[in-house]
């Protein structure tokens, strides 16, 4: 797996073309932000790629949190929880390993 | 009072800006304020910072005037999301995307959209020039 | 906070005004703003069931207006005769109210903020 060359990535670590995304690049993708996938993290990542196919959008972190909540429950869906799986900036991150555009940055 | 201003018309396709820039001058004749001024859609396109006005048209030069109102404390905010799609690209910008050039004129400067809810929410008055 | 009206009324593709509106509802709904949208005109476009932007590589809007529940944007109104006049089939998806004129002069009587209006 790890033998495998990652996609063109963006500055930022991005995949330059989403299509580009298998689970393994994912895998790479984390690795790359030093995080490990378990099945805690496949659970957001799967409901971001099923979010994104039916919507064209990348949820930012308060709706991250409300998807979560609804489909994952109420444990899950809080900041608290995506941060202790992707880390400060939980969206992008999260946006980011599962070949997703980046949330727009409002701020 | 305190306004918020918006324009969403690109410089010579829509006569927005010349509106605005107008009106907030009558603003301040009449001891009123502005907050900040978002560019928002096309209207991006005015932080180009490498605009011509035709030699005939002095007067739709509205650079002059921009940087009067950046002087009286009006803050020229390019929606970021509208802006960089389009080509005006501040130096952080320009690093990030590894562009050619920066693109974006001195008195202006690239802001979230949250800055043009925040705008209003510290206004009392919010005017919009549409394209 | 403010209460927010953002009126669309430009068609879904042909440019992006459309889209930019509806992220920036979306950002004021994450300032906590009680958010309004009001599709008219061409814009009413945005609802018809199966439309697919990827073919002129932009996002497909009615999928985008599927997701505005998830954005904290509850209110997605439509005008009730843009959309019966041009015959658009509204997207099961979408959750839309339609609205008369009456109601929607209303609509912006109650607003405090009005995004969009003329574009």
């Amino acid at each position: 797996m790890r033998d495998q060359p990652l996609p063109l990535l963006d500055k930022e670590g991005y995949l330059v073309d989403l299509n580009d995304w298998t689970p393994v690049v994912a895998e790479q993708l984390a690795t790359a932000d030093s995080i490990s996938l378990t099945q805690a993290h496949w659970q957001v990542i799967d409901l971001l790629r099923t979010f994104y196919a039916q919507t064209d959008t990348s949820p930012a972190m308060r709706a991250l949190v409300k998807l979560v909540k609804e489909q994952l429950g109420v444990e899950q869906g809080s900041s608290v929880y995506l941060m202790s799986l992707f880390g400060g900036s939980p969206a992008v991150t999260a946006a980011k390993v599962a070949g997703l555009p980046r949330p727009t940055n409002c701020l | 009072m305190k306004y918020a201003v918006a324009i969403h018309g690109a410089p010579y396709s829509s006569q927005a800006a010349e509106h605005a820039v107008e009106f907030m001058e009558a603003l301040f004749a009449s001891g009123h304020t502005v907050e900040r001024v978002f560019f928002f859609h096309e209207g991006a396109y005015h932080g180009l910072n490498g605009q011509v006005p035709p030699q005939t048209q002095h007067n739709t030069d509205l650079r002059p005037r921009w940087a009067a109102l950046k002087n009286q404390g009006v803050e020229l905010g390019i929606c970021i999301s509208s802006g960089i799609k389009r080509g005006v690209i501040d130096a952080s910008e320009q690093q990030r995307y590894e562009l050619p050039s920066l693109t974006l004129a001195n008195d202006f400067q690239l802001v979230g959209l949250g800055q043009l809810i925040a705008a209003i929410e510290a206004s009392d008055r919010y005017i919009e020039f549409p394209a | 906070m403010k209460r927010y009206l953002f009126i669309i009324s430009r068609a879904p593709y042909g440019s992006n005004h459309a889209f930019e509106q509806l992220e920036a509802a979306m950002v004021a709904a994450a300032f906590d703003g009680e958010v309004h949208i009001l599709l008219r005109d061409e814009a009413v476009w945005c609802l018809q069931v199966e439309q697919n932007g990827a073919a002129v590589a932009q996002k497909t809007l009615s999928k985008v207006l599927s997701a505005l529940p998830s954005f904290e944007i509850e209110q997605l109104h439509a005008c009730e005769r843009s959309v019966t006049s041009r015959g658009v089939g509204v997207s099961p998806e979408i959750s839309v109210g339609l609205l008369n004129l009456t109601q929607q002069t209303q609509l912006i009587g109650e607003s405090d903020i009005v995004i969009g209006g003329q574009s």
